[in-house]
C-alpha cells in the first residue's frame, strides 16, 4: 500500500492539467503528471517518490490521437504501449513499444509515461529521436510545438509544470519507411529480438537484447533507418539512456563504400571485418560511456551495439539480417 | 475535470455488479478488491508489477491491479477471477493440472482467458508475449501452457 495520502485530478484539457500543477505549486504542494501509474505507484509504495497531487492526463483528447493527421503522424502521450504495438500505426514505434516491460504492464504504460518517467531507458522515444520529431508541450503560456532535438538530452528537458501532450513525426519519413513492420523475429539467441520494415523510400531495423529473460531492461536497443541512401541511428540501454547517434551517422554516411552499397541494395563489397570496423569507428565517434551494471559490462554492451549496427546496416541495405 | 480527494464513496462495476466501497485516492485496485470487497481470488504476490498474480480485467483488458489506482478505473467494467465463472481456460487448468500451490493461478487464468479470446488461433510467439506477464515458481509452465491450449480449443 502507498504510505501517504494524495489527491487525483483527471484533467480534460491541457490547460486544466497545467493550471492544476501551478495551483498545487502555489500552495507549496508537489504535483506529478499521472499516466498509467505503473512507475509512480511502485516508487510511491517504496517511499522513493512522494506527491500531493497526481494529475491524470489520460482523458485529454489531444493525448489520445494516433496515426496520420494531415501531413504528419501524431501519437498522444496517453496511448498505451500495447495499443501502439497492436494497432501498428507505425511499425518502428510498434516494435520499440513492444520491447518495454511485459504485455499486461504495457496495457497500462502510456507513451508519455515511458518517455517522461524516471526509468532511464525510455525506449518508446527512439523512433521520435530518429525521425526529427516534434513534441506538443502544454505550459502556462499555452500549447506549442517544439523540436524534440532541442528539448531532449538523455531525457525530456521541460519545465516542471510543462506537460508533453503529443509527439509528431513528419509524414514523409513515416511513409518512406513503410508504416507497418515487415517482420518481427524472436531469435534463437535468448533475449534478442529484431524487427524490420521497408517503404518506398527506405528501410528500418530494430534490435533489442537483454541479459537472459526477455522481460528485462535492455543491454542494448538499437534502431537504424536508411532513407534515400542516408543512415540514421539511435540507441538506448547501451549508454543507459536514449540518444540519437549523430556523430556515428556522420561516420557512416561519409563512407563511400557504404553509400555505394546502400545505393546498390546490398553490402556485398564490404566484408564482415570492414563492416565491424566501420560500426566500431562510428560508435567511437559518439564518445559516450558504456553502461556497466549487474546485467552486463560496458565492453559487452559496446560489442552488442557493434553487432546490432552491422546487422542493421545489412538489413537496411536490402540484404537479410 | 474531476478530482478525487480524501475519503470517497465510490461505486465500482465489479463482475457485472455495482459495488459500493469507501476508498482514498491512494488505494490500489488490488487492495480494494481483496480488503474492501472480499474478492480474495486476486492475489498480491509482489505488489511491484512483476509477478502478475494480481491480474484482473478492466473493460476486458488484463491489467495488474497492484499498480492500478481504484479511482483510475471507477467508471470501467472490472472482472476478477470470481467473475469468470468456470470459463474454458479455468477448466483447462483443472484438466491439465496447470497449478501446484495455486497462488499464481488466478492471474494466469485471467491473462489466459483474455489471450484466447483476443487470439483464437494458436500462435506460440503471441502466447509467449502475453504469458510472460505472469510468473510461476512451482510448475515449470508446461501444465500452464497445456491449460491455455485446452481453453483455446474449448472456446473455438
Amino acid at each position: 500500500m502507498i504510505p501517504f495520502e494524495f489527491d487525483v485530478l483527471r484533467a480534460e484539457t491541457p490547460e486544466e492539467a497545467v493550471t492544476a500543477w501551478r495551483t498545487a505549486a502555489d500552495h507549496e504542494q508537489t504535483a506529478v503528471y499521472f499516466g498509467g501509474g505503473t512507475e509512480l505507484i511502485t516508487l510511491a509504495r517504496d517511499g522513493r517518490q512522494r506527491f500531493d497531487l497526481a494529475i491524470d492526463y489520460k482523458a485529454i483528447p489531444q493525448a489520445l490521437v494516433i496515426g496520420g493527421s494531415g501531413d504528419d503522424y501524431r501519437f498522444g502521450s496517453a496511448l498505451r504501449l500495447s495499443e501502439l504495438g497492436d494497432r501498428q500505426a507505425f511499425g518502428l514505434l510498434a516494435a520499440c513499444s513492444v520491447g518495454v516491460a511485459d504485455r499486461t504492464t504495457r496495457n497500462s504504460i502510456t507513451l508519455g509515461g515511458n518517455i517522461c518517467g524516471m526509468l532511464p531507458y525510455r525506449e518508446a522515444v527512439l523512433p521520435f529521436l530518429l525521425l526529427d520529431a516534434r513534441v506538443q508541450v502544454a505550459s502556462t503560456d499555452g500549447v506549442r510545438w517544439v523540436e524534440l532535438a532541442e528539448v531532449f538530452d538523455m531525457r525530456l528537458r521541460l519545465e516542471p509544470d510543462e506537460l508533453a501532450v503529443a509527439w509528431e513525426i513528419p509524414g514523409e519519413l513515416v511513409e518512406a519507411l513503410g508504416p507497418v513492420a515487415a517482420a518481427v523475429a524472436d531469435t534463437s539467441s535468448y533475449g534478442a529480438v529484431t524487427a524490420a520494415g521497408a517503404g518506398d523510400g527506405g528501410r528500418w531495423f530494430y534490435y533489442r537484447r537483454t541479459a537472459d529473460a526477455r522481460v528485462d531492461y535492455p543491454l542494448a536497443t538499437v534502431v537504424l533507418a536508411q532513407i534515400d541512401g542516408r543512415v540514421r541511428v539511435a540507441l538506448s540501454g547501451a549508454w543507459g539512456y536514449p540518444a540519437r547517434a549523430r556523430r556515428a551517422e556522420t561516420i557512416l554516411n561519409e563512407n563511400d563504400e557504404l553509400a555505394a552499397a546502400l545505393q546498390s541494395g546490398e553490402l556485398g563489397s564490404i566484408d564482415e571485418p570492414q563492416l565491424r570496423q566501420l560500426a566500431a569507428n562510428a560508435l567511437e565517434a559518439e564518445a559516450r560511456s558504456w553502461r556497466t551494471d549487474q546485467r552486463g559490462a560496458g565492453d559487452y554492451r559496446r560489442e552488442l551495439a557493434i553487432q546490432a549496427i552491422c546487422a542493421g546496416l545489412r538489413s537496411v541495405a536490402g540484404g537479410s539480417e | 475535470m474531476k478530482r478525487y480527494t480524501g475519503t470517497i464513496k465510490l461505486t465500482l462495476n465489479v463482475n457485472d455488479e455495482a459495488r459500493k466501497v469507501t476508498v482514498v485516492p491512494a488505494d490500489t485496485l488490488g487492495r480494494v478488491l481483496r480488503e474492501k470487497l472480499g474478492l480474495t481470488g486476486t492475489k498480491l504476490g509482489c505488489e511491484h508489477g512483476d509477478c502478475g498474480a494480481c491480474t484482473v480485467h478492466v473493460d476486458g483488458v488484463p491489467i495488474k491491479s497492484c499498480i492500478t489506482l481504484a479511482v483510475d478505473v471507477a467508471e470501467r467494467a472490472i472482472t476478477t477471477i470470481e467473475g469468470l465463472r468456470d470459463s474454458p481456460v479455468q477448466r483447462g487448468f483443472r484438466v491439465e493440472y496447470g497449478f501446484q500451490c495455486g497462488f499464481c493461478t488466478s492471474g494466469f487464468i485471467m491473462n489466459g482467458h483474455a489471450l484466447v479470446r483476443a487470439h483464437p488461433q494458436a500462435d506460440f510467439a503471441t502466447d509467449l508475449q502475453w504469458l510472460q506477464s505472469n510468473i510461476c515458481r512451482c510448475t515449470g509452465y508446461e501444465g500452464i501452457q497445456k491449460a491455455i491450449e485446452h481453453g483455446r480449443a474449448a472456446e473455438s
